[in-house]
């Protein structure tokens, strides 16, 4: 019965932490917690968590049709300023209702940003990770891809694509993962030399661990809190930069509710019509507030040497 | 005698470096029974961990073998493609290393770690990897593995994890196990307990393992041979009882005297070896420990001594005797 001595021996040490009978939290679920312990990154989240809801019941609770238009509610005012029921938040110069456009373009909105940043990182991170963990030739491949990438100015290469496919979403779409995909690759590469040089990827080589294995089980996940930190926090640079290819003509076409479209049209009308410019205005000023709240708290929590930055 | 089973041959692994070569290993000979527990002692720097992973074929570059060959069960793994190393790690040889702290991810659960192995060489998958990955963590006395295999390893205490550690390395019995000072990271009652957990793998296994340590307590425990290296050579092999009774190399002989002994506490200062470990890249010609050695003669200057054997299973690489 010697194991059994071996046994009781090490429970001592550790017996304290099993006294939780049920299945323990997970980590999620502490996170959470965390989460509600911070006025920032609640205050964040509920934002997003809002906007978010916005985005998947706009066609329930939008009051009209994005794109109908009316003479006579041509320059509705809003509510609070001498109009109807009817146009809340007034109407613009077609008699389009602002209080759906701007519901509707939070659709727009939200779904490129959470595409684009979808395949950016995951495109971006597994390139990264590869470049940094095998190195060589591999490597500098990738990454020269990358520099050349970042050196080129953006609203250059976005009008490119929109005179290569056309202006339009995907278009949008493409354009914004092929201008930030760079980003995360060279993050992760970061994180990949660091990582691969530590002790458990040697172990996991110990045992077999094949090298695509080790890439996709050992070092993403360990690259994936600055991963989550720096696309939360770059869900807010879509966000404006679709708006300001929107509003240049670059992007969404009218009539399609983009807020950078209902901004460009409202140029004209700025003295007479304000409302046209400040409702699209504010949703694209709380949303993006909202993404950098939720993402600076991530990175405090994530990563508190990155905090002081 | 059991048959040998890795027959190490004249390996050399160096290391480019800008002050020069490095000779990490320098002509190593070494062979391993199974079911025999060797222990490979030496101070720091001498070439111990390089020549285990040169077994394992995981020399990073700069490092590289360059001479020599290492016949497991006859077959040269020296000449193994990387893939064909790859299948063989893990599931016929395996190692086990120093740090369990960071031997394991942080970011994985532990029963993902452990069914890893299960996975890649065996083609499990879910509950036959988990209930093999649950036999094991009892194996090597983990309490309650059901409640704590879903864990992550910071969760645990330091000597559990190395025990997580050695039960992803002998998930698959492997027939050669190399374990890199598995209880240096520990402390003291904690190392009792690895021990322990490896004496008792050792009875029910008949893995050959290869103990890579400093401490000489360590091998008494466990080793029934000792094999000590110098500046990247084994200078000296035997077994147990011999290496530590009648030692004949001058290092061998300053090693076991500088171990602290209890029956003479207070009365005797502690013999030191004189000197440290010659610079790997200026390796001093004739015997590689002459500049610290208090019988150097004229001859050890001169001449590199090779591994004879003086009495049998007793060798010793030195010009004295």
């Amino acid at each position: 019965m010697d194991s059994l001595q071996v046994t009781n021996s090490a429970g001592d040490s550790a017996s304290a932490g099993v006294a939780r009978p049920k299945k323990r939290a997970s980590l999620s679920r502490d996170y959470f917690a965390e989460l509600r312990g911070s006025k920032k990154g609640m205050t964040g989240a509920l934002i997003l968590a809002f906007m978010v809801l916005v985005a998947i019941t706009a066609p329930v609770i939008a009051p009209h049709d994005a794109s109908s238009q009316s003479v006579y509610a041509q320059y509705a005012p809003p509510l609070f300023a001498g109009g109807t029921m009817d146009h809340i938040l007034g109407a613009d110069n077609l008699g389009r209702d602002i209080l759906s456009r701007t519901i509707y373009g939070t659709q727009i909105s939200l779904s490129i940003a959470f595409i684009v940043i979808f395949i950016a990182v995951s495109v971006g991170a597994v390139l990264g990770a590869i470049a940094g963990y095998v190195g060589g030739i591999v490597d500098t491949v990738i990454m020269r891809i990358a520099d050349f990438q970042l050196s080129f100015p953006f609203i250059l290469l976005a009008l490119v694509f929109m005179a290569i496919l056309g202006p339009g979403y995907w278009s949008l779409v493409i354009a914004l993962t092929v201008a930030i995909w760079a980003n995360y690759a060279r993050l992760v590469r970061g994180e990949a030399l660091k990582i691969r040089e530590l002790e458990f990827v040697q172990a996991a080589k110990a045992i077999g661990v094949s090298r695509a294995r080790i890439i996709w089980g050992h070092i993403l996940p360990n690259a994936l809190p600055a991963l989550i930190v720096l696309g939360t926090l770059d869900i807010a640079w879509v966000i404006i930069t679709e708006a300001a290819l929107s509003f240049l003509g670059l992007g969404i076409q009218p009539p399609t509710p983009s807020w950078g479209v209902m901004l460009n049209d409202a140029r004209g009308y700025l003295y007479e019509s304000a409302w046209m410019t400040i409702f699209p205005g504010i949703a694209l000023f709380m949303t993006c507030i909202g993404v950098n709240l939720l993402g600076d708290w991530l990175r405090d929590t994530f990563d508190p040497k990155m905090a002081k930055l | 005698m059991n048959e040998v089973i890795l027959d190490i041959q004249n390996l050399e692994t160096n290391f480019v470096t800008k002050k020069g070569i490095v000779r990490a290993v320098d002509g190593v000979d070494l062979q391993v029974r199974r079911g025999e527990t060797l222990g490979l002692v030496g101070e720091s720097g001498c070439g111990k961990t390089v020549l285990g992973l040169s077994i394992m074929g995981l020399v990073d570059s700069p490092g590289r073998i360059t001479g020599g060959k290492i016949l497991f069960k006859g077959e040269d793994l020296v000449s193994k493609s990387s893939e064909e190393m790859r299948q063989l790690r893990g599931d016929r040889i395996s190692m086990i290393f120093q740090d369990p702290t960071v031997t394991l991810n942080p970011v994985l659960r532990v029963s993902q770690q452990l069914e890893e192995v299960f996975r890649y060489h065996r083609g499990m998958k879910g509950k036959e990897a988990r209930q093999k990955s649950l036999e094991l963590l009892s194996l090597v006395g983990i309490p309650q593995p059901e409640e704590r295999i879903d864990r992550y390893p910071f969760e645990f205490s330091g000597g559990m994890q190395q025990r997580v550690v050695i039960a992803i390395a002998v998930a698959l019995n492997p027939e050669l196990l190399l374990a890199d000072e598995p209880t240096t990271a520990l402390d003291v009652t904690v190392q009792a307990q690895i021990i322990k957990v490896l004496k008792d793998l050792k009875q029910q296994k008949d893995s050959a393992i290869i103990l890579i340590t400093h401490d000489m307590g360590v091998v008494a425990e466990l080793c029934e041979t000792v094999a000590v290296t110098y500046a990247g050579n084994i200078i000296e092999q035997g077994d147990l009882e011999t290496i530590l009774e009648r030692p004949s190399h001058p290092y061998t002989v300053g090693l076991i005297q500088s171990i602290p002994k209890m029956e003479e506490h207070g009365k005797a200062r502690l013999t030191a070896i004189p000197g440290t470990l010659a610079d790997p890249t200026e390796i001093p010609p004739g015997c590689k420990f002459h500049p610290r050695c208090s019988r150097a003669e004229e001859v050890c200057k001169k001449t590199r001594p090779v591994l004879r054997e003086v009495s049998p299973g007793h060798k010793v690489a030195c010009h004295l005797d």
